[in-house]
């Protein structure tokens, strides 16, 4: 009798049995329809939104025989891998200059090599276009005067350069992580063993932070493989394209090639998931305990005179790829036409004068950018949260999966789960296409998984018992996260947002696919300039982004408290 | 004293809360505040018009207080285009008028009845080359295509003067022209120039030996000219005529004596578009002189209309060497023209 009545009464579920699974099905939902739509798209007769008349694999086969798409996707692992090293090569060496040698000025390095990361790639490939101009641009100027030969910009190596600079403060996040993290008992005991200073390195150091350097050059190769702006600006002129120009053309073109567009987006997501699958064969067995994130003094070496020489290249390397960009850009904002002679006398305020009083749609722009950039970047990492939690956390039977689920959009070129987003929130019956909302979405959705892995390393470095003993205490899953979990992380949580928030502000891919009229934001309206062949209100524009980018930064730092350019590092 | 000086910090925890909740909650309510926008007044025009001058013409006539209100849209000819056919499909259409610059899309449209079967007061101010047999769509905007150079590098005596000589191999590594898959009025100058009985294929070919450089706009086009960098280039006659009224740009228009390839813009209104009634209110200001001439003022078009006074600086319309197009070919020759175009650059 007694038992019966327990059982008849009624228990208020607890949160995280709505939470969880809800969590997962939206985001379910978020990724994989834009991915049903490039499927139906690459394998079916007709294009989407007419009759189906069948499905064929004639899209495929066209894609994989065609000498010239096949040269796109040669093109494609040519770009990707010259970038992937050359950022890799200035990343690792910088993070360890910085974080293990007595190299003069450390944090003023750290800041200087993540400045790039403050502007988009397609905006440093626009400024070098300027820089190097035929005859013409400073550097062409300098080097002619030096009697140099002239760099062409518009080359495979001019593609390489302007990817490998601006991709290189990812390698330098992950290494310099990596490095701090890292238990030096390991290497003294190294030391103590007999073994010299390159032995150390050699024995030790790498093998232990290769997972993270691996990880690094993964996102890199993955990004640039994925990359739009740079080869359209820098490619396209001398008739090179690469996977994403090719995606992009086929879809912008009339009558438009949908369905060839998908298959060739099919392969460039093979590219990307043999890429992971390597990364993750090469990092299975490996442990990771010794990023235990207990705060560890890394032992400094003292690289001598070389200290000097470290300096000079970690300048070279800020001078490429912040000063320079930066001083052209700033140069032509304050012209009223850039020509390029430069003088005083073309001096002018013009350009901003119109950006923030003479176009409502540049201000409703800027307004939009700095109203979804915070709000997706804070979304996503609630999301990351809860992810994590599922994942790191629980032992429910559908974490695997959505371990996987997540990192799907790594793999998808933003060009085309842009275009399926597009399609699938037009079809959806609900307010959001059209609306800023689809932006929000779309923005969380594409760079979820790195929401998940940023919020991840940080999550991965509490001890679970603390979690553990509020349980036992008898807290709820909602009171255990917000005053066991997130005190404890959030330096990592500030930095995530911060990483996220800085990629929205430039995020273009997903915006120019679907943003609408009074949903414009700053990159879509940089790109516009660019199309309309307008360097002045572009470069305004473009120093705007660099500057909310940067004053954000500061603030957040200085609110928070958190040493930005350390905490992204996490 | 400590304490308050805590309390009162921004880096305070209270504030540090009520700076984030504040932050959430103004982010959410802007989001969410574009649906209380009043949507019977609202119309909406996709246009491949450059924002820059699409902008301005639709302030003009926001001002003149008609009860509507005009929101833009802009994107490349295609992409427009695609997000029309986009929200066709779904049937979800949020453009009320589509404005880009090629009519083949129009005819498609027209077949399929997407065209609202609305005839403009001003319809007879329109030649009948300029405009639909039915008059479901308009000429909006008269776009030539020309070549401009540089004046700083290269003199008015030593520039080529005509399209023959434009291709000549002299000015190998120095041209520069659009991607004729990548826009209408691209596809305008192959359609013209390759049916010209004096240039042709063999035209082309010649072209594309000066190792031409090809750019998705005509935007990046006039920046590299402007600049120097590429001293040579096709153009679209407003955007040269535009630069020098506005900028003093150190570039020249030349318009070649074989043929002046012309685009139209046609405007139009979407059947299953939100708001029609508001939309033809748009739609015969556009058409009409007072629109027209605003329009060309700005963006340094030719109007179609004939009434339109001609812009100072620019050849007279009737002074041009057009050649008269015949719409169905046109649209129905693209493909294979876009064929052969990538054939013959390899692309």
């Amino acid at each position: 009798m007694k038992e019966s009545r327990i059982s008849l009464r009624w228990r208020r579920p607890r949160i995280e049995t709505l939470v969880f699974p809800g969590v997962t099905i939206l985001l379910s939902c978020a990724i994989l329809f834009p991915l049903g739509f490039l499927v139906y798209g690459a394998f079916s007769i007709t294009p989407i939104g007419t009759p189906n008349e069948g499905y064929t694999l004639a899209n495929l086969i066209e894609v994989l025989s065609n000498p010239r798409y096949l040269q796109a996707i040669g093109h494609t692992l040519i770009t990707a891998s010259g970038s992937t090293l050359l950022a890799s090569g200035i990343g690792i060496s910088m993070a360890y200059l910085v974080a293990r040698t007595n190299v003069p000025g450390p944090r003023l390095i750290r800041m200087g090599v993540m400045i790039p990361f403050f502007s988009s790639p397609f905006v440093g490939a626009l400024a070098w276009s300027l820089l190097a101009q035929k005859d013409v641009g400073l550097i062409s100027i300098v080097m002619s005067f030096f009697g140099l030969p002239a760099i062409n910009i518009y080359s495979v190596g001019g593609i390489i350069w302007v990817q490998g600079l601006f991709y290189a403060p990812y390698v330098f996040i992950f290494c310099t992580s990596a490095l701090y993290n890292m238990d030096p008992s390991l290497e003294e005991a190294g030391h103590m063993s007999g073994l010299n200073r390159r032995q150390v390195m050699t024995r030790i150091t790498i093998p232990l932070i290769a997972p993270a350097i691996l990880s690094g050059m993964l996102l890199t190769f993955v990004s640039t493989a994925g990359q739009f702006g740079v080869p359209a600006v820098l490619g396209t002129p001398f008739n090179y394209y690469v996977i994403t120009t090719y995606i992009y053309d086929l879809t912008m073109t009339y009558p438009s090639r949908f369905n060839m567009a998908s298959s060739l987006s099919f392969v460039l997501f093979f590219i990307v998931a043999l890429g992971v699958w390597v990364q993750n064969r090469i990092i299975q067995g490996r442990s990771y305990t010794t990023l235990s994130g207990k705060g560890f003094r890394p032992k400094i070496v003292d690289i001598g005179g070389w200290r000097w020489v470290a300096v000079g290249f970690a300048l070279t390397f800020i001078l490429c790829s912040s000063i320079l960009p930066l001083l052209i850009l700033g140069y032509v904002s304050v012209v009223s036409l850039y020509t390029a002679e430069y003088s005083w006398a073309f001096l002018t305020l013009d350009n901003y004068r119109d950006l923030f009083f003479g176009n409502d749609m540049n201000l409703r722009a800027i307004k939009n950018t700095l109203m979804l950039a915070p709000s997706a970047a804070m979304l996503a990492v609630v999301l990351a949260i809860v992810i994590n939690w599922v994942t790191l956390r629980t032992r429910l039977r559908y974490r695997r999966v959505v371990d996987y689920l997540v990192m799907i959009p790594v793999s998808v070129p933003h060009v085309v789960l842009a275009i399926g987003m597009l399609w699938t929130y037009i079809y959806l019956p609900l307010p959001i296409y059209g609306t800023l909302w689809i932006l929000l979405i779309g923005y969380v959705t594409g760079f979820i998984p790195f929401a998940v892995r940023n919020v991840a390393s940080t999550f991965m470095q509490i001890d679970k018992s603390l979690e553990e003993a509020a349980t036992m205490v008898g807290a709820n899953w909602l009171r255990t996260v917000r005053e066991v979990t997130l005190p404890l992380l959030k330096p990592g949580l500030v930095g995530a947002w911060m990483l996220l928030f800085i990629i929205y502000v430039r995020e273009l891919t997903t915006s120019i696919f679907l943003y609408s009229p009074n949903s414009e934001v700053m990159a879509v309206m940089i790109y516009n300039r660019w199309a309309e062949g307008d360097y002045g209100p572009l470069c305004a524009m473009a120093m705007a982004q660099v500057f909310f980018i940067g004053a954000v930064i500061f603030l957040v730092g200085y609110i928070f408290k958190v040493d930005i350019s350390r905490s992204l590092a996490q | 004293m400590k304490a308050s000086k805590e309390k009162g910090s921004i880096s305070s925890p209270t504030s540090r809360r009520s700076f984030l909740k504040s932050g959430v909650a103004l982010g959410l309510s802007s989001i969410c505040g574009k649906a209380a926008t009043d949507e019977s007044r609202r119309v909406t025009l996709y246009t491949s018009m450059p924002s820059k001058y699409s902008n301005p013409a639709v302030k003009v006539f926001n001002d003149l207080n008609t009860g509507v209100h005009v929101d833009v849209f802009y994107s490349t000819t295609y992409q427009v285009l695609q997000r029309v056919i986009a929200e066709l499909t779904a049937d979800r259409l949020i453009a009320d008028i589509m404005l880009i610059a090629d009519p083949g899309p129009y005819l498609d449209l027209k077949a399929r009845g997407e065209l609202l079967d609305y005839v403009t007061p001003h319809i007879d101010m329109y030649p009948p080359g300029q405009r639909d047999v039915d008059g479901l769509w308009v000429n909006g905007r008269t776009i030539a295509t020309i070549f401009a150079f540089n004046h700083r590098v290269l003199s008015a005596n030593d520039a080529p003067r005509s399209w023959e000589e434009f291709a000549d191999a002299d000015w190998a590594n120095m041209l520069g022209a659009m991607d004729v898959r990548q826009g209408g009025t691209a596809y305008s100058w192959y359609y013209s120039t390759r049916n010209h009985p004096e240039l042709g294929v063999r035209w082309w070919k010649k072209l594309a030996k000066t190792n031409l450089v090809l750019t998705r706009g005509h935007g990046a086009l006039m920046d590299r000219m402007v600049s120097g960098e590429l001293p040579i280039t096709e153009q679209l006659d407003y955007y040269v005529w535009e630069k020098v009224r506005n900028k003093n740009a150190p570039v020249a228009a030349v318009y070649p004596a074989e043929v002046i390839p012309i685009s139209l813009a046609p405007i139009s209104i979407l059947r299953r578009g939100p708001n029609n009634e508001g939309a033809k209110i748009f739609y015969d200001w556009w058409l009409s002189k007072h629109g027209q001439e605003t329009i060309a003022g700005i963006n340094g078009i030719y109007s179609p209309r004939s009434d339109v006074t001609p812009l100072p600086g620019k050849p007279p319309f009737d002074s041009l060497n057009t050649m008269d197009i015949d719409l169905t070919d046109f649209s129905r020759s693209r493909e294979a023209l876009q064929k052969e175009f990538t054939q013959i650059f390899g692309l």
